[in-house]
């Protein structure tokens, strides 16, 4: 757990409770996405159930170890089977998430922690469970943790883990104790990405879109997204010349408006392209988007007319697009074209 | 019991007594001290030192209630055990005597999750209880329990304590524990709890463990991982003061440091509120930011808090939503002053003035800008098209600046047309302002339609004048002479009291000789005759306005 970049005062606040024998109150880990959470909330339970623990560290070796790294396994075997009844193979140390094809964690999934937690761990001084993503618990599935969260056994250890602590109920979130994580910053990001064997220079650019994010980092596809930004260019380029049809067909031959994830990435890119115009005009912000796409970005500032702070209202427009998104990502994506036209020199049609 | 008093005392009296209804609702925020009243209640009543209004706590039977072991006292998580087969447990033991005490209590903790039928269970048992049986429901959603059960139960709805009592309360608890802890960390912890006891004592806690036993506002900030307060001071001055790289710049370094970007829309937002108080209530409208600006800062930093709760890139949409707001609030001052130019000179409107369409400022609320302002009206620096892009910035900015000094929207503000109208004739300018109003209910396209009139007459033959102003549109002459619209316009003369008029006409004013037709105007021509109009004339005596755009509005625009 020493080993933890950019987490100090997390790291302080879970290395103090090792040093006492006293168990630690139910814990809620929060942050934003790819900060590390779960890493730390795991190298937590091993800390704690581990024999010949080295300060802040877990041996690695010892029973209590492998049992972390069995209850890992164990979550991702889970995750692809289909069969969702199984009993938890190693009852001390659980890692509890959404079942397959199920969206949320379910009031069974914490019917079985609460019932766990009743009895005394079979070969540990604790039993620990983690709950990861904590936010997609169904109300139901909260509540019903709501009194051994309040009052957990003495051997008793629970984790949740979350990026959205307040889609928590209250009542829960009254309940634990906080740890908050804090966004990576980015010499981390690009340390970590340079340790994974990527580049100097693919590290610098994936950490620059990641802002923050190690495992958005790691996944991104770097091609993917400057396909994207081009896409968008040529949609620009398109409307400017009065196009909407042609913009629109743009727009639906590329792969984006198909899948729903990378419809939401490309709007997201979309909302960056403005930002950085719209901020571009009067500051010298370092631009969002990486460096190599700003001079096309600079063509197509010249095809915007309005002031910044109509393309802020107009990108006040995309975003509610973006909010709306789920219900349908091709309107989405059609809504946010149109909506560009307003922005563009001729890009009216006659009324 | 932490604000509790009316609670206690009720509940000591009923157990030194011992009239006990059958069942009792304890309803209130989390962590105000519910199931805590529930158990000592239980203990109260089955103390052996009692009937009494407290417990002793050192009895065999309040040690083994307090220790959950006590047969008689059964405490059921009920939102795990939500079901109808949990109930038909219960209902089973309510039916034999407590084994060693005086009561078997039954405290439901989380009640409002049990199931509909499980609810429906117990009425029957809560109707008529066994006299030994006592329900306690505890529950932070009282609206969740059926009215048939709420029929038959006491309901205590707990209050969240003051701010000052939770503040006195954690002070105590503070000096209890030996922990050192000045007035202002203890107004954040206050404000972490939010109303609740535990969560004031677990923020406490929590900070505890990391800084030890000297504790300052800033180490409560960093230990609760609240923002810095004087970055939000920072941003919300370069807000207020339109400084939008100052602004961005806050930003940015807020998410260098680690910051949650949307914790720093939400308390940028509460410090908008306070300042707004502090202006409203404090009286100092007259310099710097204004209340309307300020709600309009708290409209947007609100609606990008829920953003961000919602995923998206954290840094664009802040970035976004502060560029809008430091640009945009220029802009509101300006719409307010129009609105007040306006009202002031409430004289005939030429082709440039300020509110062709009823879109422009005064009509509209607060935060309402957008693209939708196409018509010239806008007084230049929001207008569209060729030539208007760039430049545009450098008005907008400088507005605020020629602020006059009496703040607060002018009454009117609402209706600018009405107001127009009445300049012309006090008189029949009323009548028609009620003629309109009295139209609304019965038909509002009308209603509408009728503001585009110029005044009303009706002479003593029983004969109706409505006069239209010159521009008005051929569709608002054909819609009131329409036997329709004549019709309405009679039944509504009628009921402001008049007699009811035999005839109804509606005219055209006569043309002025000099009133030609718009389209055969020049640019230079159209600007000679917008420079006449008192509101154009006060826009450039008074604020230096510059002409970016002029365009004559098609008479259909005015409808």
């Amino acid at each position: 757990m020493g080993s933890i970049e950019g987490q100090e005062r997390a790291i302080a606040a879970l290395g103090a409770m090792l040093e006492t024998p006293a168990t630690p109150p139910p814990l809620l880990f929060h942050g934003p996405e790819g900060c590390g959470k779960r890493t730390t909330a795991l190298a937590f339970a091993a800390a704690l159930v581990c024999s010949a623990r080295q300060g802040l560290d877990a041996c690695g070796v010892c029973s209590g170890c492998q049992r972390v790294r069995g209850a890992i396994a164990v979550s991702e075997l889970r995750s692809k089977s289909s069969s969702q009844d199984r009993p938890m193979a190693y009852p001390d140390v659980g890692l509890i998430s959404v079942p397959p094809r199920k969206t949320r964690i379910s009031i069974l999934q914490a019917r079985d922690i609460c019932q766990s937690m009743t009895s005394r761990p079979f070969e540990f001084e604790r039993r620990i469970y983690i709950i990861e993503p904590a936010d997609l618990l169904t109300p139901a599935a909260a509540n019903s943790l709501l009194k051994t969260v309040e009052e957990p056994p003495s051997y008793g250890v629970l984790i949740l883990v979350t990026a959205a602590p307040w889609a928590l109920p209250v009542t829960l979130r009254s309940r634990l104790r906080r740890v908050s994580f804090r966004r990576l910053s980015e010499a981390v990001v690009v340390r970590h990405l340079r340790a994974m064997g990527l580049s100097e220079d693919e590290a610098q650019r994936r950490a620059h879109f990641a802002r923050g994010s190690l495992s958005l980092a790691a996944d991104l596809d770097l091609q993917a997204r400057v396909r994207a930004i081009e896409t968008w260019v040529a949609i620009l380029e398109r409307l400017s010349q009065g196009e909407r049809a042609g913009a629109l067909a743009v727009a639906a031959s590329e792969a984006f408006a198909g899948e729903a994830s990378s419809a939401r990435l490309s709007l997201e890119l979309l909302l960056t392209i403005l930002r950085d115009l719209a901020a571009s005009a009067v500051t010298a912000d370092p631009l969002l988007l990486e460096v190599g796409t700003s001079e096309r970005l600079s063509g197509v500032a010249e095809l915007l007319i309005g002031s910044s702070g109509q393309r802020a209202v107009l990108v006040d427009r995309l975003a509610g697009e973006l909010a709306r998104f789920n219900r349908n990502p091709r309107l989405a994506v059609e809504g946010a074209v149109l909506a560009l036209g307003g922005v563009l020199r001729n890009g009216d049609l006659p009324a | 019991m932490l604000g509790q008093q009316v609670p206690s005392k009720a509940l000591g009296a009923a157990a030194k007594t011992g009239t006990l209804a059958s069942s009792y609702i304890f309803s209130g925020t989390r962590g105000i001290g519910k199931t805590t009243i529930a158990r000592i209640f239980a203990k109260t009543l089955n103390c052996a030192e009692g009937p009494a209004e407290d417990c002793c706590d050192q009895c065999q039977a309040c040690i083994e209630i307090r220790e959950g072991r006590c047969l008689d006292v059964l405490e059921v998580d009920a939102a795990t055990h939500t079901g109808i087969d949990d109930i038909r447990e219960l209902r089973e033991a309510a039916q034999y005597p407590p084994g060693q005490e005086r009561y078997r209590v039954f405290i439901l903790d989380e009640a409002h999750q049990l199931s509909a039928a499980a609810w429906n269970g117990l009425l029957k048992v809560l109707e008529e209880p066994p006299q030994w049986c006592v329900f306690l429901f505890c529950t932070t959603e009282p609206h969740k329990i059926p009215a048939t059960i709420e029929s038959r139960s006491l309901h205590f709805a707990f209050r969240s304590p003051s701010p000052a009592q939770l503040k006195g309360h954690l002070q105590r608890v503070a000096q209890d524990e030996a922990l050192e802890i000045d007035s202002d960390a203890l107004d954040l912890l206050v404000k972490a709890a939010d109303g609740s006891v535990r969560d004031g004592l677990s923020a406490m806690d929590q900070v505890r463990a990391l800084v030890g036993q000297s504790v300052d506002a800033g180490s409560v900030r960093d230990a609760l991982g609240l923002v810095p307060g004087e970055a939000i001071a920072r941003y919300v001055e370069a807000l207020t003061a339109g400084d939008t790289p100052a602004a961005l710049e806050v930003v940015a370094s807020m998410e260098e440091s680690g910051q949650d970007l949307r914790s720093v829309a939400a308390e940028a937002l509460e410090a908008v509120r306070r300042l707004a108080l502090d202006l409203t209530l404090g009286g100092k409208a007259d310099s710097g930011p204004f209340p309307e600006q300020l709600v309009y800062l708290g409209k947007v930093l609100d609606e990008t808090e829920t953003r961000l709760r919602q995923g998206g890139p954290q840094r664009t949409l802040l970035d976004l939503a502060t560029i809008r707001m430091t640009r945009m609030a220029g802009l509101e001052k300006l719409e307010e002053l129009v609105g007040r130019l306006e009202e002031i000179s409430a004289g005939p409107r030429s082709p440039m003035g300020g509110n062709p369409s009823g879109r422009g400022p005064g009509g509209r609320g607060l935060g309402s800008e957008g693209p939708g302002g196409r018509g010239p009206g806008r007084g230049g620096p929001g207008g569209r098209g060729p030539g208007s892009g760039r430049p545009a910035g450098g008005p907008q900015r400088s507005a605020p600046a020629s602020k006059p000094s009496t703040a607060g929207p002018p009454a009117s503000r609402t209706d600018p047309d009405r107001v127009a109208h009445s300049g012309a004739s006090a008189r029949t300018g009323n009548d028609l302002a009620d003629l309109s109003s009295q139209m609304q209910d019965s038909s509002p396209a009308l209603a509408a339609v009728l503001r585009q009139a110029k005044s009303t007459h009706c002479d003593d033959s029983g004969r109706l004048r409505i006069t239209l102003s010159q521009d008005a549109g051929e569709f608002v002459q054909a819609r009131l002479s329409s036997d329709e619209g004549k019709q309405s316009l009679a039944g509504a003369w009628a009921a402001l009291g008049y007699p009811k008029p035999r005839q109804v006409e509606i005219l055209r004013e006569a043309s002025e000789a000099k009133t030609p037709s718009h389209k055969a105007l020049s640019r230079e021509e159209i600007l000679e005759e917008a420079r006449k109009d008192p509101a154009v004339r006060s826009l450039f005596e008074r604020f230096g306005a510059v002409v970016l755009q002029s365009k004559s509005i098609e008479p259909e625009a005015g409808g």
